[in-house]
């Protein structure tokens, strides 16, 4: 801690006695307990703001899942129904079902992308700066931009990619946003596109951060470059790879506004995702009550998988 | 010299916010500032527009600031949740088929006392749509307009196959039947690249599509007496739905239309079924000669879908009778407007206006006028826009050829049954 820091404590909460007695009627609290409560100020502009957007929220939703609740208030408790109800609505399962079918196959990819990525841009080569910039671009572009691009691009008969297909002398017409299968592969490529950036950021951090005497030291003993990859690179950036699959799980789960764009969650229902579900609840068939006890069943989920998660790392380092 | 800079900022941005927030109140001193909430776009709102600056022309203590919003459920949504915080607009806009959901949610005051007030003739309204406003008794809402699903016709196509007649009008027998020869030969005689029906292979035009037929059949209603539990004649449902798939596997529909009324107005399709409120967007395609015309009769008697737009006084913090007066003054002056508003493609509610010379003059809206008087309204369930949600949902499957027709219509009948219940 600072001079500057102890300095605002003593503003806060003068000392009574010591070295520095100007202000008269100080407090007679501890050391211990004077930077405590400084603390607690220095955080209490955060703290409201995380208490009333986040905090609050919480547990209004947790109250509100007890009761039929709509979207003008009117209310009336119902105890656990909506969690009964929630256990044998099949459409809450099926979108249980496409948000998890989403998160096992985008994960994998938008790791092995992004490490991929991360390894051409960490080549020094006179493209670096042109391969970090473009990989990372399309990440801060806004979901709707990005989901727009995709519709425009996915159209049949006149978007880009079917042009292309038929340029190269194709005869098909695929379907990529009405077609269930191939909207799936839609929105996993556009999501990849849109954020793989990010993880490459981390991935070239850690890549970074591995000195270039360990290349010479392998070089210097024999190894080839996929000996080299997989047995140095991959274990040093194990740590790494560690916490991509954590977030990338834990935000592929709460998947919502691109396949709201792109697809709508259909055709039908069969790429509406949990959050699209919980919302339409919500918002369109006026049930808030029964939308906040869907939230609170998919929090359930996301915290058995990050315990789950949790242990197998435990184990696998034990 | 920084700091003195920053002063001098800051002094003047005090010293605007003064002036203006003084010229507001100005204003309100002298003119009821009222704001209306709509969600009129597209062809629509240019219409809508030229009403609100004649009725603040019209007059010097009202002005009436207009508010477009996306159209569809996000602004029911919206309205609703604003007239729950006290903070909706003073006016809104509302489709027929969602007014029962606004009144049971008591979002929207009975317009009785203010039609007195203001003098408001209901009997120059139409009756069937009238009817459809009137809960318990009470007026709710000012009907503006009907607006049903027709269908629209490429004049230079049909002419290309042979099926126009001298007065312009297409040559189409009765029943299926007709309507299948119609397409087969509209199919042999147009090029490959030219269709005979442009319609998406989803969302609301299918859904319409599939009502009017079931419709068509007889049911009025796919819900019973108290909206409690659906009520779906299966066998019909079925055979409407048999038949639109039909239209997209006998290849008369490009499948999966990114959209479907440019490729209509682009002359790559002969027919497109759609509302009314595509003609003016029709209009504006530069040297398209195109027909309108009824939604024809297909599976018995005449009937199709549409809905009705009105206007609404949503239900505010504080009561305040003269701000309310000048709605009612506002919603009465837009009903009224039934000329301006006609252009807009959609059929006055005012039985006058659509008997007058002027409207009969406006091309294309006169000849589906008697539209309005077939089509079959949704019931008065609060639940109408949420169950469209799900009967488009599940008829997409059929579409798309996922699901049988009787297992998607069954499916949709069972949630129906859950969202009513």
């Amino acid at each position: 801690m600072g001079q500057g820091y102890r300095d605002w404590v003593e503003f806060i909460l003068p000392y009574k006695t010591g070295r520095r007695r100007y202000i008269r009627g100080g407090s007679n609290l501890t050391k211990k307990s004077r930077i405590l409560i400084a603390n607690i100020v220095f955080l209490l502009p955060f703290l409201i703001l995380y208490i009333m957007f986040t905090i609050f929220p919480m547990i209004q939703g947790l109250y509100m899942s007890f009761f039929k609740w709509t979207i003008i208030r009117k209310m009336d408790f119902v105890g656990l129904t909506n969690f009964q109800k929630m256990l044998v609505d099949s459409d809450f399962w099926d979108a249980v079902k496409n948000t998890t079918f989403f998160v096992i196959i985008s994960t994998p990819f938008m790791v092995a992308t992004a490490l991929l990525l991360a390894l051409i841009s960490n080549r020094k080569t006179k493209f670096v700066k042109f391969f970090r910039i473009t990989f990372f671009v399309p990440f801060i572009l806004s979901v709707s931009v990005v989901s727009y691009l995709a519709i425009f691009m996915l159209q049949p008969y006149t978007g880009l990619v079917n042009s292309f297909i038929h340029i190269c002398g194709i005869k098909a017409e695929p379907y990529w946003l009405a077609d269930p299968r191939l909207a799936w592969v839609s929105i996993t490529a556009t999501t990849i596109w849109w954020t793989v950036g990010f993880n490459m950021i981390l991935y070239l951090s850690a890549l970074q951060e591995i000195p270039d005497e360990i290349h010479e030291a392998a070089s210097l003993d024999g190894a080839n470059n996929a000996q080299y990859f997989f047995k140095i690179i991959l274990p040093l950036i194990t740590p790494i790879t560690k916490i991509i699959v954590m977030l990338q799980i834990l935000a592929s789960f709460k998947v919502f506004a691109q396949i709201y764009l792109i697809t709508k969650g259909g055709p039908g229902s069969a790429t509406r995702p949990i959050i699209q579900y919980i919302y339409e609840t919500g918002f369109t068939k006026s049930s808030l009550g029964y939308a906040s006890a869907m939230s609170y069943g998919l929090f359930i989920i996301l915290v058995i998988i990050t315990l789950i998660q949790f242990k197998i790392t435990k184990e696998k380092e034990a | 010299m920084k700091k003195s800079f920053w002063v001098t900022v800051t002094l003047s941005m005090v010293l605007a916010l003064v002036l203006f927030s003084g010229i507001t109140i100005i204003n309100a001193d002298s003119k009821i500032e009222l704001t209306f909430w709509s969600f009129f776009g597209g062809g629509e709102s240019s219409y809508m527009q030229e009403i609100v600056n004649n009725f603040n022309k019209s007059q010097s203590e009202i002005v009436v600031k207009n508010v477009i919003q996306e159209w569809g459920t996000p602004y029911y949504t919206k309205l609703m949740t604003a007239v729950a915080a006290g903070k909706g607009p003073d006016i809104g806009a509302a489709h027929v088929s969602e007014l029962p959901a606004l009144v049971d949610s008591g979002s929207v005051y009975a317009l009785d006392t203010y039609a007195k007030d203001e003098n408001v003739n209901w009997g120059k309204i139409n009756k069937n749509i009238l009817d459809a406003t009137i809960y318990d008794g009470k007026h709710y809402a000012v009907p503006l307009d009907t607006h049903p699903y027709i269908m629209y016709y490429n004049k230079n196509l049909l002419k290309k196959a042979g099926l126009l007649d001298a007065q312009g009008k297409p040559i189409l027998a009765s029943g299926t039947v007709g309507l299948d020869t119609f397409f087969a030969t509209l199919k042999k005689k147009l090029p490959a690249d030219v269709y005979p029906l442009a319609q998406p292979t989803n969302g609301d035009d299918c859904y319409r599509l599939w009502y009017a037929l079931y419709v068509q059949q007889g049911p009025t209603s796919l819900l019973n007496a108290n909206f409690t539990k659906s009520e779906i004649d299966m066998a019909k449902a079925v055979k409407a739905a048999e038949y639109v798939k039909s239209l997209y596997t006998r290849g008369y529909i490009q499948k999966n239309l990114a959209d479907f009324v440019k490729t209509f107005s682009s002359g790559k399709a002969a027919v497109t079924f759609t509302g009314g409120w595509t003609t003016p967007v029709f209009e504006g395609v530069k040297g398209f000669s195109f027909g309108a015309m009824e939604f024809p009769t297909l599976m018995g008697k005449t009937a199709t879908w549409g809905d009705s737009h009105t206007i609404i006084l949503p239900v505010q913090s504080k009561d305040d009778k003269v701000r309310q007066d000048a709605a009612m003054k506002f919603a009465s002056f837009v009903a009224d407007s039934g000329k301006i508003w006609a252009q807009a493609g959609h059929v006055p509610a005012s039985d006058a206006v659509v008997a007058s010379a002027e409207f009969k003059a406006l091309p294309y809206r006169s000849e589906y006028a008697t539209a309005a008087k077939h089509v079959v309204f949704f019931s008065h369930s609060k639940n109408n826009w949420a169950m469209i949600d799900i009967i488009k949902k599940n008829l997409d499957t059929i579409w798309n050829g996922s699901t049988p027709s009787k297992t998607a219509l069954t499916k949709m009948a069972m949630d129906i049954d859950n969202l009513v219940k």
